[in-house]
């Protein structure tokens, strides 16, 4: 199975959420699929998805968020967890629109996503 | 004024069942076999049928649904001489409105009757039915009918609803739908997946947090009840709740009022809860690993969701529906599915369900290149092999049933031998016991010990007729 990382943060953030990803030590991962434009994970959801364990999306920005929404139909098929910009309500209510099945922000350390991962990793088969 | 039906090999019975209906202002028939009651379903517009299980050419509960299709769609009162917990459930999952044992009492057939009736018109005067968003749940089967029933009834009240079924069934898009269709639709959909949660992080995550509410808690937090404010709450795989957060999350859910980790201050959120779980909650309280009082709770309606294996007139209507929209995500030109391709489908027995049908067709979808029909041979092989393997042991052919002592050039294997070696025994012990009791069912019942329905079960299994 593979796991699908989209960050188009290049900066801290994204950096810092990648590492958490790639410290996951788990068996159920073959590869991390890493993707840096919305046009680029598009392409990919358009391919057949049976072999995705899961996708960790960072929104960074708004605008980041809205490229989500954009190809909504396709990320819904997905387990996500996702990073929100903020936590204004308008926002949260976006994100909720995902159906993700973590949900966390920007500004936070990434610790609940580092054991949110393990515990989904560890659990597959839903 | 209604029209009744009673289906019952016991003229007495008929007789005493219509005499009621009659003085309760009803027009009552009745019929003495299965076949002509069938008949009488499928030619007349019944309200009520009252049926017997035991009959002499079949088991009133495998016609159960076909009658729940009739174009009247009547309610089903079963009853039965020979009531067990199976039967009941079985009869109530198939969409019975009742199940009576006799000896009837007249009270409390007149009871049953009056409630299908009145809940019938009920059901005739309510509002137009409008369209139910249903997204991605696709079928039209007797089950799948009930389920959308059962779907539009929670979405129009704000009860807790509790979704079960196995593991890719469809739980969480019911959940979905029922908020979709609810007054709640325009607020959040809030998934918490509670198996995905480590223990330390669930009720933070459910009831939020103030800054320095623990170790890390840098920043405060607005939990995912608070978050599901005027909207829904799903708790996917509410069984994987811990013990601790089901006590905390009881109270939250009676009264709609919470306190966040840290804080002084309770919050309130008016939110509609929609549990899943593929789990069986009932064992689960008895081991002690969930609590009661929570479970009586979250059943206030429940949906059981049916297996993909028990719904197979559907498996065309979901394969055509996702392969159009899978070709179309990944744009490739329609591919059309061979008829002996669709077969294979429906011969298997989906231990995944819908899911695993979903992601076998997205399979078969990149392996097949530019071919423009999809034939068995574009399926996994697993598939093949297991729709192959069962078929041979459902239908062994009858000279090819290796006996014992006789020598064989090319040896099925252990477990098919030995299904079709006690499939014959089984038949061969079912002929002489008929013989022996002159057809005699009752004394036939005596000496196998077995119950009437599971006689005739195996009759009809075996293609065994009964004179008369």
């Amino acid at each position: 199975m593979n796991l699908i990382f989209y960050s188009r943060d290049t900066e801290a953030i994204g950096d810092q959420l990648q590492r958490v990803i790639e410290s996951i030590e788990t068996q159920a991962i073959n590869e991390v699929e890493l993707h840096r434009t919305i046009d680029s994970l598009s392409r990919r959801l358009r391919r057949p998805t049976y072999d995705v364990a899961v996708a960790v999306l960072l929104a960074a920005t708004k605008e980041d968020l809205l490229d989500m929404l954009s190809i909504r139909d396709l990320i819904r098929n997905l387990r996500i967890i996702l990073v929100l910009p903020d936590t204004e309500d308008a926002t949260i209510a976006q994100g909720h629109s995902l159906r993700p099945r973590f949900l966390t922000y920007a500004d936070s350390n990434f610790a609940e996503v580092a054991g949110v991962l393990n515990k989904m990793l560890g659990n597959t088969e839903g | 004024m209604a029209k009744v039906l009673i289906i019952d090999d016991d003229k007495m019975i008929c007789d005493m069942l219509s005499r009621m209906v009659g003085r309760m202002g009803h027009d009552a028939a009745y019929t003495l076999t299965l076949t002509h009651g069938m008949k009488e379903v499928s030619s007349g517009t019944f309200d009520v049928v009252f049926l017997d299980v035991c009959m002499p050419d079949g088991n009133g509960l495998e016609v159960l649904p076909k009658i729940r299709e009739a174009s009247s769609s009547p309610e089903v009162i079963i009853i039965t001489g020979e009531g067990d917990p199976d039967g009941a459930e079985l009869a109530i999952k198939s969409g019975a409105w009742d199940y009576v044992e006799k000896p009837l009492s007249i009270h409390e057939m007149t009871l049953s009757l009056v409630r299908s009736l009145q809940y019938r018109e009920e059901k005739g005067t309510g509002k137009p039915r409008v369209a139910l968003k249903r997204e991605g749940i696709v079928g039209s089967s007797q089950q799948m009918r009930a389920c959308f029933d059962l779907l539009a009834q929670a979405a129009s009240s704000d009860v807790s609803v509790l979704i079960t079924g196995e593991t890719g069934t469809g739980k969480e898009l019911f959940a979905q739908a029922i908020h979709d269709n609810s007054r709640r639709a325009d607020k959040n959909f809030v998934v918490v997946d509670c198996a995905a949660l480590p223990g330390n992080l669930v009720e933070s995550m459910l009831f939020g947090h103030e800054k320095g509410a623990f170790t890390g808690a840098d920043k405060a937090h607005v939990g995912l009840v608070k978050q599901a404010d005027g909207g829904t709450l799903f708790l996917d795989e509410v069984g994987e709740l811990p013990l601790s957060v089901q006590k905390a999350f009881l109270r939250v859910l009676q009264e709609r009022r919470f306190r966040p980790l840290g804080d002084k201050q309770e919050i309130e959120s008016d939110f509609r809860l929609v549990a899943a779980t593929n789990r069986n909650l009932d064992q689960m309280v008895e081991a002690g690993k969930f609590r009661d009082d929570l479970l009586f709770r979250l059943r206030s309606f429940t949906m059981e969701l049916p297996h993909l294996r028990e719904r197979r007139g559907d498996i065309r209507e979901i394969a055509m529906h996702y392969m159009a929209r899978l070709c179309d995500r990944h744009a490739t030109g329609t591919k059309g599915l061979s008829p002996e391709f669709l077969e294979t489908l429906i011969s298997y027995g989906w231990p995944g369900n819908v899911r695993e049908l979903v992601n076998t067709m997205e399979k078969v979808l990149a392996t097949s290149g530019d071919d423009p029909i999809l034939f068995p041979k574009h399926l996994p092989t697993n598939i093949r092999v297991k729709v192959a393997r069962d078929s041979v042991s459902k239908e062994p052919p009858a000279k090819s049933i290796p006996k014992p002592h006789e020598p064989v050039k090319a040896l099925a294997s252990l477990r098919d031998f030995r299904m079709a070696a006690a499939s014959e025994a089984e038949k061969e012990y079912l002929q002489n016991l008929l013989s022996l009791t002159e057809d005699n069912i009752k004394e036939a019942c005596r000496i196998s010990r077995l119950s009437r329905s599971r006689l005739y079960e195996l009759l009809k299994k075996h293609k065994i007729s009964i004179p008369g």
